[in-house]
């Protein structure tokens, strides 16, 4: 949708969305079916498409659905009884160039039809080399555009004047040759790379247009951003690919991974990597791993244990020392944070990893990044629990901990934006429990910096937080804090369930750290 | 107020130092119900996905009232985690022990992991293959002896050809990769490399000479780059390079002296090192020498051979007039008893200025006992002379001084006794002097003269002793004199009443020392002649050390001890003329 169409479409725009009933292979990327998932039916875009053995596979993502649910489905799965939302048209140049990019092999023959289909992935496109092996990488930008496809915002329509010719009459031709677009894959599933290639080589006219498309966000603005401190992105073109890897074994589990990491692309085409729960290396091969295991000695994150308790320990390490270790760490972690970059090196950050330990050794099971220094006071940038620990109470016990470092730095801090969704709840979860465990503890009254600094949480947090909750009231003319029965009954609960369980709480006092200083030279030059 | 009323006036906006007190629920009486016009909480997730269905749940769930009200899905739903079959034992062996303290580490991954390459399934079907095939009497390659050698390759693929990913040369050649080994390469890394070769060089072939291990896509400084989502961990263009530019030079500055310095430090090392080997080979040819020399001489005692005898030392070398004997002997000694750091030279150097041999045949061996005996005889005799030395200069010498070994004074002096005034009754009850003031102090008769002791090393040197005077008045009184000294400072002697002393236990004197304390009996006069006999024999032999301490003790007396003196500013002190 980005596209520019905006001389055209100007008329187009209220046009509703196009739906009528379509045949198997008449499914494009782009177009909105309904899928069945979990018993029940749901309208799911189809992100990408792949043949094997003759039998078409679809990558869909799932309407209202977190990434993290798309799938692979197989052809019954789609309900062809109900009608199906095809893309919103956009201008054939733009389409055309898209489909080159992906599918080599139909360019030119199917190129009309093709670029119909196609509208919406132009953003997402927008790169030029985009050589994304998955055909649905361009799908990125678009699902979120499409709703609001030619008014979108100014930044979209900016570019909408340098599309020439807005075809309107593109929109029929659509249906024509839906096959076109897929990928033919062939036994060995190499299609997409070598496809990838030749777009590279072979296309490079037409993927120059491709270019003008303006991004949801400014991806040079993205990017100086990130360079400058940070490591989320909210820039769509950055999301959005298929996920690339298809299970994962560490340690004692085997883990689905639910989002794009930029491992080597080999790992594509294999069933299961491997990945070494201490030195996180990665493998495609069992044998390789197994005798990478042989020989790794690896027993603990490699830094330096600053807190420890019966429970847990915590290892500092530095990206900058330790390159390839928090490297891997990334990689590994991308699997389960959509918007985490992985576009610049990892020497501006901290890792503090979370391990338990037994015999074997230590296990990593969650962590936080954090800048050196981050100029916008964000005490976490990346934080996870690996999924195999999820629901155990550990994310707490890592939020607690990133604001206890704070409270030893002496600043308030903010975890960096955009959050997840479990982020979102995790954090709020936490910053429920503080705020309730301190209110009713002060006396009579408090201010909103006293909070602050007693918490480490910004000012922001604790009066969003406050509002959340439904704490603050305006009352007579002045702002009062309400303590709801209903809360100190949550607490109650809470309490007793801890009693039950026992509580696993971070103790300052066996934090042995300091804050570590940079100098201009040891971020340079490591000195 | 009025719910109406409360919309009307805005909130004013709350300020984060603002005071807000806190009440329970039951202590706000008609609570206005939460303002559902407030703008909305940023929740920080991304808007697009802020709307998600499970999101969205989870949070009503949240801020539902009660358990009953929460929805049903109100937990994020995610992808699967089994529990794998793998031999997690196996892989990960038992055994890691946690230190009492908490761990401190910086080893990196390639440290801790050992050799890069890791064989897969092909490299495992080709080993076999060529285990299989190996020439007689070629001992097995063993998995990591393959590694080692897949890993050697690699490196020195990596190391010649480090842009083989983009321009796709060929595949090195065998010959040109052992060139490549250098001393550190392992014995079978050299031998196996042929037979591994063949191996790595299809898989290279394969996969277009690139690395074969799988690897990240880093940046190529290419367009592409960006678009490619599997291009990852960019460096960050630091700053601007001009700002970093003098601190660069610094920096390099710094490296290439400590650089400097640790070569230098290496090449003392490497000295020392060859320094010790030589010390080393040195005692090795010593020990050697000597053993021989045993044996020769065990050969001779048997066989009863007379002669050679200069064989058995280290003989003296004449530069002067070399006989073919001596240069010889010279040439071997210097070849075998280099002394450890020493160069020829000062070993030679060193041979010259030992104690010359006895000539003749038979070197004269004396023991120990002889040329300790010898040397305690000389001094003996040394001894000896200087005593009797001592006594001719001391012969016809009187010494005349009442106490020992003071010159008497000259006779136009006057009597300092004479001046000294007993004081008058009224400073009889004064304090008693300091502890620290001991008798012979008190009873020093003049100022200003200086024991000199003589050697008292030597005892029973004969002198003469001057009695003490007999008329010698001992006041009981203290007295004082007043004395002008230089610069018109007025100084007040004092003398005290002498102390009685008890000679029954003379071992005190063993101990005598400064702070000797006052005796509180008075000495009888009968007592005094002895008494001062004793002192002088007790006073000659004493160690120079206690003479040393009372003569400083003296001397402090005179200058300090006056006004140390407790005499009162008394006004019946007449002055002395001056």
């Amino acid at each position: 949708m980005a596209g520019g169409d905006h001389a055209s479409e100007a008329n187009d725009t209220p046009e509703p969305v196009e739906k009528s009933f379509a045949t198997l292979n008449q499914l494009l990327i782009g177009v909105k079916a309904f899928v069945e998932k979990n018993g029940e039916t749901r309208k799911a875009e189809i992100l990408s498409i792949k043949q094997r053995n003759g039998d078409l596979t679809f990558y869909v993502h799932y309407v209202e659905f977190n990434k993290r649910l798309d799938e692979w489905v197989s052809a019954d799965r789609i309900d062809l009884s109900q009608e199906v939302e095809w893309p919103a048209p956009e201008k054939p140049e733009k389409k055309k160039t898209t489909v080159t990019t992906k599918g080599p092999p139909s360019k030119a023959a199917t190129s009309k039809s093709i670029t119909t289909t196609k509208a919406g992935r132009a953003r997402t496109e927008s790169r030029p080399g985009s050589a994304t092996p998955d055909l649905l990488t361009s799908k990125a930008g678009n699902d979120r555009k499409r709703p609001v496809p030619s008014k979108a915002g100014g930044k979209e329509n900016r570019d909408g004047a340098l599309a020439p010719d807005g075809d309107p009459s593109a929109v029929t031709t659509q249906a024509g040759t839906p096959l076109s677009t897929l990928v033919h894959e062939d036994s060995t599933g190499g299609v997409a790379v070598a496809g990838a290639a030749e777009a590279e080589a072979g296309t490079p006219d037409v993927t120059k247009k491709e270019e003008k498309v303006a991004p949801i966000m400014e991806p040079e603005e993205e990017i100086e951003k990130l360079r400058t401190g940070g490591s989320m992105v909210q820039n769509h073109a950055q999301l959005h690919l298929v996920r690339n890897l298809n299970k994962i074994q560490m340690g004692k589990h085997i883990i689905e991974p639910w989002y794009f990491s930029p491992y080597p692309q080999d790992f594509a085409d294999v069933d299961m990597v491997y990945i070494d729960e201490f030195c996180l290396s990665y493998f495609s091969s069992r044998k390789a791993f197994e005798r990478h295991r042989h020989k790794c000695e690896l027993r603990h994150p490699p830094g330096n244990e600053i807190y420890r308790d019966d429970f847990v320990s915590f290892f500092e390490v530095d990206g900058r020392r330790q390159r390839t270790w928090c490297r891997n760490l990334c990689l590994l972690s991308k699997l389960f944070l959509d918007h985490k970059t992985l576009y610049y090196d990892v020497d501006p950050f901290l890792f503090y990893c979370m391990v338990t330990r037994d015999e074997h050794g230590c296990h990593l099971v969650g962590y936080f990044s954090k800048e050196k220094e981050s100029a916008e006071g964000y005490n976490v940038a990346c934080i996870l629990t690996l999924p195999q620990y999820q629901r155990q109470g550990l994310g707490r016990l890592l939020i607690a901990f990133s604001y206890e470092l704070s409270k030893r730095e002496g600043k308030l801090g903010s975890p960096e934006k955009p959050l997840s969704d479990l982020g979102l709840l995790g954090y709020r979860q936490y910053w429920k429990e503080v705020l309730i465990e301190l209110l009713p503890s002060s006396q009579y009254s408090t201010s909103i910096s006293e909070i602050a600094s007693l918490t480490s949480m910004t000012e922001k947090d604790v009066h969003e937080q406050l509002e959340v909750l439904k704490l603050l009231r305006y009352h007579k003319g002045q702002w009062i804090i309400v303590v709801r029965d209903e809360l100190l009954d949550w607490q109650e609960k809470r309490r007793a369930k801890e009693k039950e369980k026992g509580a696993r709480r971070i103790d300052p006092s066996k934090l042995q750290w300091k804050p570590p200083v940079f100098t201009a030279s040891s971020r340079t030059w490591n000195w | 107020m009025s719910r109406a009323a409360g919309r009307h006036t805005r909130p004013k906006k709350l300020n984060a130092k603002q005071n807000v007190p806190i009440f329970r629920e039951d202590q706000v009486d008609s609570l206005v119900d939460y303002d559902l016009q407030r703008a909305a909480i940023e929740t920080g997730v991304e808007k697009a996905e802020e709307s998600e269905y499970h999101l969205q749940q989870a949070i009503k769930a949240a801020e539902a009232n009660k358990a009953d009200t929460k929805p049903k899905d109100a937990y994020i739903p995610t992808p699967p985690t089994v529990a794998s079959d793998i031999q997690y034992d196996v892989l990960y062996p038992k055994g890691f022990q946690q230190p009492a303290t908490y761990i401190r580490f910086s080893a990196t991954v390639e440290d801790c992991s050992g050799v890069a390459y890791c064989m897969d399934e092909e490299d495992e079907a080709a080993w076999k293959s060529m285990n299989s095939n190996l020439p007689p009497g070629q001992p097995p390659c063993t998995e990591d002896q393959f590694e080692e050698v897949m890993n050697f390759f690699e490196e020195t693929a990596q190391a010649k050809q480090p842009f083989a990913a983009v321009d796709n040369p060929p595949v090195l050649p065998l010959e040109e990769l052992q060139e490549q080994f250098d001393e550190d390469t392992p014995a079978h890394v050299r031998i196996l490399s042929q037979y591994v070769y063949d191996h790595w060089k299809t898989r290279r072939t394969a996969t277009g000479n690139r690395p074969l291990a799988p690897r990240l896509k880093f940046e190529t400084g290419q367009e592409s780059d960006d678009s490619d989502p599997y291009v990852c961990f960019r460096r960050r263009e630091l700053r601007q390079i001009r700002k970093t530019r003098n601190r660069d030079a610094q920096s390099a500055e710094k490296l290439r002296k400590l650089r400097l310095e640790l070569e230098t430090a290496r090449g003392m090392l490497l000295m020392v090192k060859r320094r010790e080997l030589l010390r080393k080979e040195c005692l090795e040819v010593d020990r050697q020498l000597f053993e021989q020399r045993l044996a020769f001489r065990d050969t001779k005692r048997k066989l009863g051979i007379k002669g050679d005898e200069e064989l058995l030392v280290n003989q003296k070398v004449n530069l002067a007039a070399p006989s073919k004997r001596v240069s010889q002997t010279y040439l071997a000694a210097q070849k075998q008893k280099l002394p450890p750091g020493m160069t020829a030279n000062q070993a030679a150097l060193a041979q010259q200025l030992r104690m010359p041999m006895a000539p003749g045949p038979g070197p004269e061996l004396r023991t120990l006992e002889d040329v300790t005996a010898a040397r305690e005889r000389e001094i003996q005799k040394e001894i000896q002379t200087n005593i009797e030395k001592h006594i001719r200069w001391n012969e016809g010498f009187v010494d005349k001084t009442m106490t020992p070994l003071t010159p008497e004074h000259e006779e136009d002096y006057p009597s300092p006794d004479g001046l000294f005034r007993e004081a008058m009754a009224a400073t009889e009850y004064l304090p008693t002097p300091p502890a620290s003031i001991s008798d012979d102090e008190a009873q020093q008769p003049r100022e200003g003269s200086d024991v000199v002791m003589k050697d008292v090393s030597r005892p029973s040197t004969p002198f003469r002793y001057a009695s003490p005077g007999d008329d010698e008045t001992v006041g009981h009184m203290p007295s004082f004199r007043r004395r002008m000294g230089r610069g018109g400072r007025i100084m007040i002697d004092r003398k005290l009443p002498r102390m009685k002393r008890d000679f029954s236990g003379d071992d005190r004197f063993k101990f005598d020392s400064d702070d000797e304390e006052v005796r509180d009996v008075e000495p009888s006069e009968e007592s005094m002649f002895p008494r001062l006999v004793q002192r002088a024999y007790l006073l000659g032999n004493a160690r120079p050390t206690d003479a040393q301490a009372m003569s400083a003790r003296r001397a402090q007396l005179e200058t300090g001890g006056p006004s140390q003196s407790p005499a009162p500013p008394n006004p019946q002190v007449t002055p002395v003329p001056s």
